[in-house]
């Protein structure tokens, strides 16, 4: 069984904190991490494999983004990805869900699978469309929010419990399939020193621009068909008056003159 | 090279814009936290607290209470665990004004950058300023070196740090100069005195001393300090040993030391530390910290004696240990914090928590060595946890904080009912060849007793940290005496009595023991020259002799 996984790196959110003059992100010094729920993704392609294997069973992840972005694939390898794909190039910057899919599924195109899982949405951007995005371009059957998966025992389909917001949806469907991952799917396992030493010899292909063969301005930010405009915080609420009188009677005269003061009585 | 050193006489200072506490219903209340420290052992009291926001003003108000013979205490973030920075009246003075970074130096010879602080500067923003290189605000506001010196650690492609590490990171630099703070990482770079390259010091009289390490070293165990009006003072170096163990017990003596190590470490009793040069180093290319499981606390120790040894396949920057009821703590509190720690089973009783900087090219040297190790001594390295994201490493550090938050709150428990229950914590270090030893005396001491207890902490210094957990008011008194006993037999063993916390005004009875009356009446006789009054900071290190 050939399982690819795409990935993506992400800023530790609980550590970011907002510009509030700007309101971007202030990433400086904030760790990045494998997105949590890719790392869900990484678990359950590992324990496919392991269970399902078969000497050519393969998990290859996949992620596109600049050069650093490749500690997350040494982390998916240390946990036990047997192979990565890093597609870096200046002209991937800038892309918009559409696009990174469609960079990612040209490349997935190229290579053999029987499944694809992805993380349901990346904790940074929260759009959770790229994954259903890989699904229609490759155009194969998406299971999405899976929280339970089984391989039938020829291997040809698969079973999966998708999270609705009333409970759950049991769905089979032929393999290939791409399936994106929720909380409750497993509990991924941490990564050990040999892990990581093995992680470090494991291949790791190199794809840009070029290697993937797509013309310049279907990828980047060229190539995408919608653009962020402006990003903002939510407008700060103002905060409440308290009133500090020395005795209950002098408060009580703050208040009846505060709420006169704004014509509520 | 001298022994003698001139200070300074202090600039005149406008004292009328310096924040002022005087009224002692404002001083209980708002400012009740200015009286006490994380020991939360008494309860201190001052007449006033001052805050200067410069050294000028320092100098000026201490000048001024030596004319009219007020004890002054001089007071950092108050992190520490002996009561160090808790006032016993007279005055006291906060430094959290003075917290400006400074400038950097760059030192070619060695290689070395610096960066120059107030003492008031935290010690966390001091890191994340130096680590991100966030440092506009410094910019401009050296000479033409000091520029240049910013200008190419800005140009630097890797990241610095301060290597020692200290964990407490809301500790000031002050703080951590005056009672030589250790860290997570003094197993590989030692403690904050090793990285200091200058102080200012405002002695008892208001003159100022300048320190460059290097320039000022002790003639057979004697300084000459000429004060600003020409009076010159002589100092004799105490002249007891000092344990061949990481060490924050008592003044530093050697006989041909440095003056800046006379006040690195004095908690304060020889004057005020205003300002501090650190050295800094970059941070490694690759580190990994690991989480390494045992099945016994021998193999473990096992472990860690092969590790440290000078032929071990991997240096480490730390070794951290937790024991068998340390790690019953740390079960119960991941799984309510809903971290798993899988390779963590039944049969682990010994926890030995580690960190190592490799490269790609010696990397599989360095585990495979590792490995050997590890199986030597019934572990390996496939039923470990590492990492390769500095955000593991976090992780590992917050299930780390288990141990002492879960005692933290079982004495808190039990302090409702007996309200004479406090966690005694040891805080002993022992030479390397002692570690084995030291600990299966612990074992059989209170075990033999029943006492409720936890060890765990620096073992690659031979610094464990044994938490007693009294249950009633009677395990306390056993619990202290317990203490007086493990320090004399640290102290037998060759180790001190306090490795990193320091004396302050709690651990005064446990310095004798390592040092005598003898030791301690050098130390007095330190005081007394620097300080004849007697007014900075009394009752730290060495009790106040009768005449004063």
């Amino acid at each position: 069984m050939k399982i690819i996984v795409p990935v993506k790196q992400v800023p530790e959110v609980a550590e970011v904190k907002v510009n509030p003059e700007t309101g971007t992100l202030i990433r400086d010094g904030v760790p990045s991490i494998l997105n949590p729920f890719d790392e869900l993704a990484v678990e359950e392609a590992i324990r496919i494999k392991e269970a399902h294997g078969g000497d050519d069973s393969e998990v290859t992840v996949i992620t596109m983004g600049p050069p650093q972005a490749v500690d997350v694939l040494y982390k998916a390898m240390a946990m036990g990805a047997d192979k990565a794909v890093h597609m870096t190039d200046r002209i991937f910057a800038g892309a918009d869900t559409w696009v990174t899919a469609l960079t990612l599924a040209e490349q997935i195109r190229k290579m053999e699978f029987d499944l694809i899982i992805c993380g349901k949405q990346a904790i940074d951007g929260d759009t959770a469309q790229v994954g259903p995005e890989i699904a229609e371009i490759l155009r194969i059957p998406q299971i999405c929010y899976v929280r339970k998966v089984e391989i039938s025992e020829d291997g040809k389909f698969v079973t999966a419990h998708r999270e609705t917001d009333e409970g759950y949806e049991v769905v089979k469907a032929k393999l290939p399939v791409l399936l994106t991952a929720t909380k409750g799917l497993n509990e991924p396992r941490l990564p050990n020193i040999m892990g990581i030493m093995k992680a470090k010899k494991k291949p790791l292909e190199v794809v840009d621009a070029e290697k993937l063969g797509v013309s310049e301005d279907r990828l980047g930010l060229k190539g995408s068909p919608t653009t962020v405009r402006k990003v903002f915080p939510p407008e700060q609420r103002a905060g409440g008056i308290k009133i500090d009188g020395e005795n209950p009677k002098e408060a009580a005269r703050q208040l009846v003159e505060f709420l006169a003061k704004k014509g509520v009585i | 090279m001298t022994n003698k050193i001139k200070a300074l006489a202090p600039d005149e200072a406008d004292l009328s814009d310096m924040k002022v506490v005087e009224y002692q219903a404002d001083i209980t209340e708002t400012y009740a936290l200015y009286l006490d420290d994380e020991s939360h052992s008494f309860e201190g009291e001052t007449e006033k607290i001052v805050f200067p926001a410069n050294e000028a003003q320092v100098a000026a108000v201490l000048k001024d209470a030596y004319e009219r013979e007020i004890p002054v205490t001089i007071q950092g973030a108050r992190t520490g665990l002996t009561g160090a920075a808790v006032p016993l009246g007279g005055l006291t003075v906060n430094l959290e004004r003075m917290n400006n970074l400074l400038h950097m130096q760059y030192y070619e010879d060695e290689n070395l950058y610096t960066i120059t602080t107030e003492a008031g500067v935290l010690l966390e923003d001091l890191v994340n300023a130096v680590q991100s290189k966030r440092l506009d605000m410094i910019k401009g506001q050296g000479g033409p070196d000091e520029e240049k010196a910013l200008e190419r650690f800005l140009n630097e492609k890797k990241a610095y740090t301060f290597p020692v590490d200290p964990t407490e990171t809301s500790a000031w630099i002050g703080g951590i100069t005056a009672c030589n703070a250790s860290g997570a990482r003094t197993f590989k770079y030692g403690a904050t005195r090793e990285w200091v390259k200058r102080i200012r010091v405002v002695l008892a009289n208001g003159d100022i001393l300048d320190i460059r390490r290097g320039q000022c070293n002790a003639d057979n165990g004697v300084f000459e300090i000429e004060h600003s009006d020409g009076e010159k003072v002589t100092v004799n170096i105490p002249t007891y040993v000092m344990p061949r163990t990481k060490n924050a017990a008592g003044l530093y003596a050697k006989p041909d030391m440095d003056l800046i190590d006379l006040f690195i470490g004095s908690e304060g009793i020889l004057g005020a530390i205003t300002l501090v040069e650190l050295g800094l180093v970059p941070l490694p290319e690759n580190i990994m910290p690991v989480k390494a499981f045992f099945p016994s606390e021998d193999d473990a120790v096992g472990f860690v004696y092969d590790i440290r040894s000078s032929d071990s396949p991997v240096k480490m920057d730390f070794l951290e240990y937790y024991g068998p009821n340390a790690i019953e703590m740390i079960k119960e509190k991941a799984s309510s914090a809903g971290i798993k720690i899988p390779a963590l089973s039944d049969q682990t009783k010994a926890i030995v928590f580690f960190e190592f900087e490799y490269t790609d090219a010696d990397m599989e040297d360095k585990i495979m060595g590792l490995e050997t190790v590890l199986n030597k001594h019934n572990s390996s390295s496939e039923s470990s946890w590492a990492g390769m994201e500095r955000s593991e490493l976090e992780k590992m550090k917050i299930v780390r904080h288990f141990v002492p938050e879960t005692v933290n709150g079982l004495i808190a428990q039990r302090k409702a009912q007996f309200p004479k229950v406090h966690k005694i914590g040891t805080d002993m270090a022992v030479p390397d060849e002692s570690l084995r030893d030291y600990l299966k005396y612990y074992r059989t001491v209170l075990d033999g007793q029943g006492m409720e207890y936890v060890i765990f902490g620096h073992i690659g210094n031979n610094h464990l940290h044994c938490n007693m957990i009294p249950r009633n008011d009677e395990e306390v008194d056993q619990g202290m005496d317990n203490y007086m006993t493990f320090a004399k037999k640290a102290v037998e063993l060759g180790g001190t009595v306090a490795a990193e916390h320091g004396i302050g005004k709690l651990k005064r009875d446990f310095l004798k023991i390592m040092y005598g009356e003898k030791g301690i009446e050098q130390m007095q006789a330190v005081k007394r020259a620097l300080d004849p009054k007697w007014l900075l900071n009394r009752g730290n290190v060495v009790p106040v002799p009768a005449d004063r």
